[in-house]
């Protein structure tokens, strides 16, 4: 056994020195992975207490040695009650939510209290920080939210979870990951809707008149699965009937959007012309599919649709 | 308690005021006052722009070194003048309570004000101050801690630190007996202003008009045996005599080396001195010791009696054993003539009366009888008499005045004595005192002050004592001295008797404090290793070993903040275009700190040409990645790339 796997034995030094490891079940929080070092002030703070004691020593002043022996361990204790804040907390992994590129994503996590102790905490991960109380014997769901930097699938990074808790002279903290992921949509940019080419089965044409897709047709009973855009809410206000707007033009057919339609950008331009077009298409309540290279979603509408569209969006990938 | 909005600013600046109060009674008047108005005045200049606040700042900071500069002169080094300088700039930072940075230091500062106090005093008031101080000081760390980024907020349930504070008092016993202590200093702090009323070098009774008898303890003596005649038992002090200007003061003879002498009695009465800071340098001791104290500080020894070598500010304690009587060493003629010395040509009246006295008798007894019996005509004690003139004092004392307290008498006595030839000195030192039964121990009181005269009679008897004071009738004495000297005349509530009952338990509780807590040295910290088998501590080595550790952890952790201050502010950029000129330096070009980089490729082309083509492109990049925000992620990787390869 070589210096390299005794050190990699420990979990503490294993996630000192390549992060922790991630886990998709529920930690509770033990000596194993919690941290602790004086902060910038308790430095400063002992530094002062070595001078008190050094002035008592050097005047043999019993009191002013008191006075700092009361003062360390009152510090002495705070670490204690500082590593007690994370200690047999259990955290529980909750879902990504998804998320376009550019916006924030959020990841949920959940605290579960059974010590009965109320723990002061801080959450930390990469530039989102916010500050935790949770009560005794409770379960506290807390939400963090990372800008990602790339589409397609992406896992949650570690987050730090500390606590300066008394006196702010301590600073405990553990590292956890969890291996939850959320999709990440390529950030939609707005492309001009009716002039491009769209597809109708096989066969390519042309919407060549905007109105006419908008033209308003008839009233009809909605049904929910349908977009709520196009609830005609004043009748709902008049008489609390849920009826729905229908346009002569989106009666004509469903359309496919193809990443080929955009030969001349860069792919990633495309894919994010495609997810303006995917988003608009179901605000508007079109149906519409999907051809990405080799892979086509046919033609569809509705919340589920449009996920699907996008996640297909999110993770492609052209070889 | 939990729902009261508060200004956390507000409750470290209470914090403050609460810590110096008990300095006002300590440090000049002066300092508390200006102390007062700045901390104050931090209320009023809330709204002020932050210029105006600077300038005020300023002014408040050059008013305060003024301050101490009137009050101290220029001995800054003190304790006085330091404590003040202290408590003035952390009145002066309550000014710049911003974050909770500015919080958290102002708070930790505060505790060596606490350190302040307790190195002007260690009674049992001020620890029982430093019990509270403990308290309110971890009360408001968490408040600060818990506190979020606004100043108000309401005040978090402190039940924490309840118990943080009492787990923590198991730890602090612990530390207390095994933290090891040091049996000498290694550097101190002079403090030449300490003034406490008690013995001084020199005894001019007529310079004092009024003599306030001071309550305070000077010293608590536990006898081994117990000793029925406490009001006769004196305790010397220091000896004076050498008359300067109508002045008795301490003979500076070369004679350092203590010579005992010799007692009659084999019975030695044992005893311990828990001596209070007296302010002076005297060690009192009972009548006369033949052996000298073991006091690790005592390094003059004079004649018949101990002067250490600084003030007595921290208490300490020793055991002696005293014989009486007790005759010293021999006179030699030069200390029999210093013994003798007087001037002759003042105080003729005086002169004239012990000529009559000696015409009678030639005894020395008997002359001592016939001055006896003079005071006791209509002499009284007094401790308001009127001043001395300058010329023919004794003269004033013996025949216009006749009154005074045991100065005047002792000085009148010895000048008397020394007229009619016969070495005679003054001395000073404890009479008396009073019996504590609940810890059957001794309380000697500063005012058991006191001053009497010996007298040499022969190389047989050597020096005796004659105290003239006491053969002054009680019918003669003033009727404020009967009050005062009732030390119970407090204008309790409660009837006498209760009242000294429970003075009696508080001295106790003080003279406990004072054994076990203040009087917890060095050498009884051996004792107690040794009683516990680690003789390991025996050695003065681990102490000084724990110091030394210490002062390398203080000095590192000083170092690392001096370099983590430095380098906070300088981005990695910057530290990477500093190694860059470094580099450059190292081949030769010489280069001004104050030169940008554009001013260096100048330089550059102008010196070293192949040195500007294979870093013109890293100056460039710099020059984007520092002023301008057209760079990406790609350039600074690629700069970093450059300078380490460079």
């Amino acid at each position: 056994m070589n210096i390299k796997d005794i050190l990699t034995k420990s979990e503490v030094i294993r996630t000192l020195i390549s992060g922790p490891e991630p886990r998709d079940r529920p930690i509770t929080l033990t000596h194993k992975n919690i941290f602790i070092l004086p902060t910038k002030y308790g430095y400063i703070w002992f530094g002062l207490l070595c001078i008190m004691c050094i002035t008592g020593l050097n005047y043999r002043n019993n009191l002013v040695l008191l006075c700092c022996f009361f003062l360390s361990t009152c510090s002495f204790v705070s670490l204690i009650y500082c590593f007690f804040q994370l200690y047999k907390l259990e955290i529980l992994p909750g879902p990504g939510e998804d998320g376009f590129l550019g916006e924030m994503c959020c990841f949920n996590i959940f605290f579960r209290e059974k010590e009965n102790r109320t723990r002061f905490l801080e959450l930390k991960c990469m530039d989102f920080e916010t500050n935790i109380i949770v009560e005794p014997g409770s379960i506290k769901g807390v939400k963090y939210f990372i800008k990602p930097k790339k589409r397609g699938l992406f896992a949650s990074p570690h987050f730090v979870l500390k606590s300066l808790y008394p006196f702010g002279l301590f600073r405990s903290w553990a590292l956890v990951k969890f291996s939850t992921t959320c999709i990440i949509y390529p950030r939609p940019i707005p492309c001009d809707f009716p002039e491009i080419n769209v597809k109708y089965g096989d066969e390519k044409f042309e919407i060549l008149n905007r109105k006419g897709i908008e033209d308003f047709s008839e009233l009809d009973k909605y049904t929910p699965p349908e977009p709520s855009s196009r609830i005609f809410w004043k009748i709902y206000a008049k008489n609390s009937k849920l009826v729905k707007k229908v346009f002569s033009g989106a009666e004509q057919g469903s359309m496919i959007f193809s990443i080929s339609d955009f030969k001349d950008y860069p792919e990633e331009k495309a894919l994010c012309f495609l997810c303006f077009l995917v988003l608009e298409a179901s605000r508007q309540g079109y149906m519409f599919g999907l051809q990405l290279g080799q892979k086509k979603i046919p033609p569809g509408s509705g919340q589920s649709h449009k996920i699907k569209c996008l996640r297909s969006l999110a993770l492609y990938e052209d070889h | 308690m939990k729902i009261i909005n508060y200004n956390r600013n507000i409750i470290v600046i209470i914090f403050l005021i609460f810590s110096y109060c008990p300095l006002v009674l300590l440090l000049d008047i002066r300092i508390s006052i200006a102390f007062s108005i700045i901390v104050l005045s931090h209320l009023f200049f809330k709204k002020l722009s932050p210029k105006t606040k600077n300038t005020i700042k300023l002014t408040f900071i050059l008013l305060s070194i003024a301050l101490i500069f009137s009050c101290y002169g220029f001995r800054i080094m003190g304790l006085r003048p330091g404590s003040s300088l202290l408590a003035l700039m952390l009145g002066l930072k309550t000014f710049e309570l911003y974050r909770k940075r500015d919080l958290y230091i102002l708070l930790f500062l505060t505790s060596f004000l606490s350190v302040a106090l307790c190195l002007f005093e260690q009674s049992l008031w001020v620890g029982l101050f430093i019990f509270v101080f403990v308290f309110f000081f971890i009360c408001i760390l968490y408040i600060i801690t818990i506190s979020g980024p606004s100043p108000k907020e309401k005040i978090p349930n402190l039940d924490t630190c309840v118990y943080i504070f009492f787990q923590a008092i198991p730890l602090v016993v612990i530390l207390f007996l095994f933290f090891p202590r040091l049996p000498s200093a290694f550097f101190g702090i002079s403090d030449s202003s300490t003034g406490i009323s008690g013995l001084s070098t020199k005894i001019s009774p007529g310079d004092f008009t009024k003599l306030v008898l001071s309550k305070k303890v000077a010293f608590r003596v536990k006898f081994k045996k117990n000793h029925l005649n406490i009001q006769n038992m004196y305790f010397r002090c220091a000896v004076y005599s050498k008359i300067n200007d109508n002045s008795w003061v301490i003979c500076t003879n070369k004679k350092i080396k203590f010579i005992p002498g010799k007692s009659s009695s084999t019975k030695g009465i044992t005893y311990t001195i828990y001596l209070e800071p007296t302010g002076n340098k005297f060690i009192p001791f009972l009548e006369m010791t033949l052996i000298k104290p073991k006091i690790p500080t005592i390094s003059l020894i004079q004649g018949d009696f101990f002067v250490l070598k600084k003030n007595i500010t921290n208490p300490i304690s020793y055991n002696l054993t005293s014989f009486y009587p007790y005759v010293l060493y021999p006179l030699s003629k030069k200390e029999l003539s210093n013994n003798l010395d007087i001037d002759w040509s003042q105080n003729p009246k005086t002169q004239r009366l012990i000529k009559k006295f000696l015409k009678n008798n030639t005894s020395t007894k008997k002359l001592i009888q016939d001055i006896i019996n003079f005071f006791q005509k209509d002499f009284k004690y007094t401790l308001n008499p009127p001043p001395w003139p300058h010329k023919d004092p004794i003269d004033f004392f013996l025949f216009e005045s006749k009154k005074g307290f045991c100065e005047h008498f002792a000085v009148a006595a010895a000048s008397m004595l020394r007229y009619a030839k016969i070495p005679a000195r003054v001395v000073a030192g404890y009479k008396g005192g009073e019996i504590n039964p609940v810890g059957n121990y001794l309380i000697v009181r500063n005012s058991n002050a006191h001053a009497w005269v010996e007298v040499y009679l022969d190389k047989k008897s050597g020096w005796v004592r004659f105290d003239p004071t006491r053969y002054i009738p009680l019918e003669n004495q003033d009727p404020d001295i009967s009050q005062i000297e009732n030390i119970y005349t407090y204008n309790l509530p409660i009837p006498a008797k209760l009242a000294k009952k429970i003075l009696h338990v508080w001295d106790y509780i003080n003279y406990k404090w004072r054994i076990w807590i203040i009087g917890y040295t060095s050498k009884k910290q051996y004792s107690f290793y040794s009683k516990l088998g680690l003789s390991l501590f025996k050695k003065n080595i681990f102490s000084y070993g724990i110091l030394f550790i210490v002062s390398i952890m203080l000095i590192s952790i000083g170092i690392l903040f001096l370099i983590i201050s430095r380098t906070r502010h300088q981005d990695e950029i910057f530290r990477y275009y500093l190694r860059f000129l470094k580099k450059i330096e190292k081949k030769g070009v010489h280069l001004k700190p104050s030169l940008g980089p554009m001013d260096l490729m100048c330089i550059l082309y102008a010196q070293n040409f192949p040195l500007y083509q294979k870093s013109k492109y890293l100056i460039e990049l710099y020059i984007k990645i520092r002023y301008t925000y057209k760079y990406t992620s790609q350039d600074i990787i690629d700069f970093k790339k450059m300078v380490k390869s460079f």
